[in-house]
């Protein structure tokens, strides 16, 4: 994932299509020649690698938390209300009293970017939530449907994904008007195709798998028997997809409130932050680094983290 | 002149902590056959990867001598293990499948030995390969050397590695397991081919876990266990009298014609291995438990069952024996409701139990239960053994865990002739019974207080009996009842399929369809799961269907035996009749093909 921080702000979203979680492979992992036919090479030892937490992903899990503290309690880490607004010292660079500096009206940028957290994360995350749950429960549902509503499901997933993410999302915000809930709507129901794709092919495999084929034979209700073995089992890629997918869509939320469709201003939101900010870039970089800063570093982090999670995911099932 | 000449050849790796092999002398001489036998963490493997400098990343090899070609290895870099591979030494794996390259053409993996070892000259390579395909008897050798492995038979892919082994004219090949995975029909071929190699002067070092495969081609057998050579000898008097008693337990515990109605798993008393009786058992022949007829099945426009019959009798065991593809499975997925046939009846216990609603089905679900070869592959992933076992007893309806029967403790050891009779009320069939007090097992799980806690269920009133019932359960398979807190995935293959026993036994089947259980267990593990499934069947008179493709095995439990080809009954009867007087070209074929294990040497 790469976010781009150029003047005027320009995010570039790659592989809108979303992340897939490669459906772990049944059978033991090959063992492949590389020296002479006939004699196999000895498969790599079986290192630990992939376990506990690595000196790389510190920094990030570190930042998460910082983020997350700023989300819940924005006044632990700012004592300054970040609507205050002080024209006299309008666009005052970094200093000791404001460490981010102030904006055009003088509010102080830190005291915005910290309060700013809530709204990125909490849309964000809400939008993750939905899709997730709405992807999820229709992904299974055509895992386990007959063949013509999968298909027609599957058909359903594949017209909504082919549709860049914001691109939908501007098209639902369009339809139903900016707004907070708006947004987190927009970004769900774009992302939707991600979870359900995913969770329908683990629900093939799980319907197939030797355990649910024997718990049949004890003679278990449909219903029993999907929400004991069938379900549990299939949400395993979700932490993985739902982190992943949650930089995505506060990448979205910044994009969608920097055009003016999230929350609206004066309250903070590093997206609307940046298009307030930015007439000023000339004169004050600060009003536009440190938000910008904030979504880069929260995105990078996530997806660092998902791919971790991604994986010891797929090695645990080898 | 030795080939090879190893003198207490050590493997060990450190970072693990294993110590693989402890002290292996070895020599082979050109041209002989020598074979190493043993079970799984014998150390048979690495010590003939180890001949070849292929012992492993971060294993530590010493020896006190380690000649090679008669220059010392132990000497050597990889440089030289390299120039070694192929062109002294070809090396034929088990799985040719994951041996051979899947993005190259077979006629590419074999001509690639020609090129690095500069065999013969570039133009020459092409009418080489077909030669060398060709020499191992693979049909069609210019077609099939343009095909990838995963277009050939098991095999012909065999085969196909195999040319690829011999390619560089090598004086030596050795082979792991060459055979474990062909059909037995095709293993009397691969036999064949590399006795056929012997007999041209290239020596064989063969490394199997089945005596008998062995003896068909070996001159010498060392046999292994945990690291070292516990006996060595002429394979004629290794095979028939035998001096260690591991080799004694080994031989007695193979199955066949001969060690029925005795238990495998034997005990060495007095320099000999003695086979104790198994438990009587009596086939109740009033009314079958089980019948099919005029079975068929389809799988889209291929027929896999075409018009299959049988019966099972209460305490009877048939044996269904076939090649891969035979629809040995299939007929399983069949009598266990897993799949409707196309046409053709099952019933069980006289009631239709194909073409009928689920719903119907599923309360008579517990009468008729499947072990398969895979253990693992029926757990969920993310049971404890407890909860494995619990589940059929908590069935779907765990939610009134007050309707239980009121029958006594005794319940599982039941007599049960006086029970053909149905339906018999379901209600007390899916719950847990109580335990009585003075029971073997509830003295041995009171002071097991950490049980309960193993294994969590969710309805608090039914919890103690359940554990109670599990602990049972593990009791009668052998297991200790601290299992039920571990994960299968911790578990060896044989304490696995004992944990598939015991669920399967949870609602006292009538009838218990055992799909290839012993197939993927070593002869030891074999026998100790063979005996106890004989053990249960005498004490419940549960009919048992026993699919398999090893021909001694069937013959060791069954009574009745279905040979099957293509989906079709080809012969039927009692087992000795089948066996030893067969009636079908088929079944000639295929005992034919069973390696022998006693060699006619004197």
């Amino acid at each position: 994932m790469l976010v781009t921080f150029v003047a005027p702000v320009v995010f570039v979203l790659e592989g809108a299509g979303g992340v897939a979680v490669a459906v772990p492979p049944e059978e033991e992992p090959m063992t492949t020649i590389t020296e002479v036919p006939g004699v196999a090479a000895v498969a790599p030892a079986a290192a630990g690698r992939g376990y506990g937490f690595s000196a790389p992903l510190v920094a990030p899990l570190l930042f998460l938390a910082v983020a997350a503290v700023a989300a819940v309690a924005p006044g632990v880490l700012t004592g300054v209300d970040p609507l205050a607004a002080d024209p006299l010292h309008a666009l005052a660079g970094p200093s000791a009293q404001h460490w981010f500096g102030t904006d055009h009206l003088g509010r102080d940028v830190l005291s915005r970017v910290v309060h700013g957290a809530g709204h990125s994360l909490s849309i964000g995350a809400a939008a993750v939530l939905l899709a997730a749950g709405v992807g999820t429960l229709l992904g299974v549902l055509a895992g386990l449907s007959p063949r013509y509503l999968d298909e027609l499901l599957s058909r359903l997933f594949d017209v909504v994904a082919t549709f860049p993410e914001l691109l939908l999302a501007l098209l639902v915000i369009a339809i139903t008007g900016p707004g907070t809930g708006n947004v987190i709507l927009a970004i769900g129901i774009a992302q939707i195709p991600n979870y359900a794709r995913v969770i329908r092919a683990q629900t093939f495999v799980v319907r197939r798998s030797g355990y649910v084929e024997q718990a049949v034979t004890f003679g278990l209700a449909r219903p029993v028997l999907i929400a004991r073995h069938v379900l549990p089992n299939v949400l395993g890629p979700l932490p993985v997809l739902a982190t992943i997918g949650m930089g995505t869509a506060i990448i979205a939320t910044s994009g969608l409130s920097f055009l003016g469709m999230g929350p609206q201003p004066p309250s903070p939101e590093w997206g609307s932050m940046l298009s307030e900010a930015r007439n000023y870039l000339r004169v004050a970089w600060w009003t536009v680094f440190f938000p910008g800063l904030s979504v880069t570093l929260t995105v990078i982090s996530l997806t660092l983290v998902g791919r971790r999670l991604q994986r010891r995911f797929e090695g645990r099932n080898r | 002149m030795s080939l090879i000449d190893v003198e207490d050849l050590r493997v060990g790796f450190p970072k693990a902590g294993v110590r693989a092999v402890r002290g292996v002398s070895l020599s082979i001489a050109a041209g002989e056959c020598v074979a190493i036998v043993g079970e799984s963490g014998s150390g048979k493997s690495v010590t003939a990867r180890s001949l070849v400098g292929l012992a492993g990343p971060g294993a530590e090899v010493t020896a006190s001598r380690f000649e090679v070609n008669d220059r010392d290895a132990l000497r050597f870099g990889a440089r030289d293990w390299r120039r070694l591979r192929g062109r002294f030494a070809g090396l034929v794996l088990q799985d040719a499948l994951t041996s051979l390259d899947p993005l190259r053409t077979v006629g590419d993996e074999i001509a690639e030995v020609l090129t690095i070892h500069d065999v013969v000259p570039r133009a020459a390579r092409g009418e080489r390969v077909i030669e060398l395909l060709e020499a191992v008897g693979v049909p069609e050798p210019e077609v099939r050397a343009r095909q990838y492995a995963h277009q050939l038979s098991g095999g012909l892919r065999q085969r196909a590695l195999i040319a690829s082994a011999i390619a560089a004219s090598p004086p030596l090949i050795i082979a792991d397991e060459p055979t474990t995975a062909l059909d037995v029909t095709v293993q009397a071929q691969i036999l064949r081919l590399l006795a056929a190699r012997k007999d041209e002067g290239t020596a064989l070092l063969m490394i199997s876990h089945d005596l008998a495969v062995v003896s068909a081609v070996a001159d010498r057998v060392l046999v292994m266990k945990d690291g070292v050579i516990v006996e060595e000898g002429p394979t004629g008097r290794v095979l028939s009298a035998p001096r260690h008693d591991y080799t004694k337990l080994l031989l007695a515990a193979v199955p066949s014609a001969a060690s029925r109605g005795t238990r495998l798993s034997a005990i060495a008393a007095g320099g000999i291995a003695l086979r104790t009786p198994l438990p009587e058992r009596t086939v109740d022949r009033t009314a079958p438990v089980l019948e099919v007829s005029g079975l068929s099945a389809a799988y889209g426009s291929r027929t896999v069952v075409d018009d299959v019959s049988f019966e099972v009798h209460p305490g009877e065991t048939l044996g269904i024996v076939g090649e891969s593809g035979s629809g040995k499975t299939t007929v399983a997925r069949l009598v266990l409701g897993l799949l409707e046939p196309a046409s053709g009846e099952v019933r069980l216990g006289g009631e239709p139990w194909s073409g009928i609603r689920e719903r119907r089905r599923r309360s008579r679900r517990s009468r008729i239960q499947v072990i398969s070869q895979n253990p693992l592959d029926s757990f969920d992933p993310r049971y404890t053994v407890g909860r494995l076992v619990a589940e059929p007893l908590r069935g779907s309806s765990s939610g009134n865990g007050s309707s239980r029967g009121g029958s006594s403790g005794d319940d599982f050891l039941r007599d049960v002739s006086s029970e053909s009779g149905f339906p018999r009320s379901v209600s007390s069939e899916s719950f847990p019974r109580s335990v009585s007090p003075e029971s073997e097992v509830a003295r041995g799980l009171s002071s097991e207080s950490g049980f309960s806690r193993a294994a969590p269920f969710r309805r608090g009133s039914s919890r103690g009996v359940l554990a109670d019932r599990v602990a049972e359960l593990l009791h009668r398979v052998g297991l200790p009842a601290d299992v039920a807190g571990r994960h299968p995935r911790r578990l060896s293959g044989g304490q696995r399929q004992r944990v598939a026993i015991a669920r399967a036994l949870a609602t006292r089947p009538d009838v218990l369809v055992c799909d290839e259980p012993v197939s993927a267990l070593d002869v030891s593990i074999q026998a100790q799961v063979l005996d106890l499934l004989a053990e249960i069947q005498a004490a419940y008179g549960t009919a048992l269907i026993f699919i398999s493709h090893d021909l001694g095995v069937v013959h060791h439990v069954a009574d009745r035996v279905l040979v099957m080809r293509g989906g079709q009954v080809v012969e039927e009867g009692h087992v000795d009749e089948v066996f030893f007087l067969p009636r079908h070209d088929y079944t000639r074929e295929l005992l034919g093909a069973v390696p022998k294990l006693v060699s006619a040497e004197p």
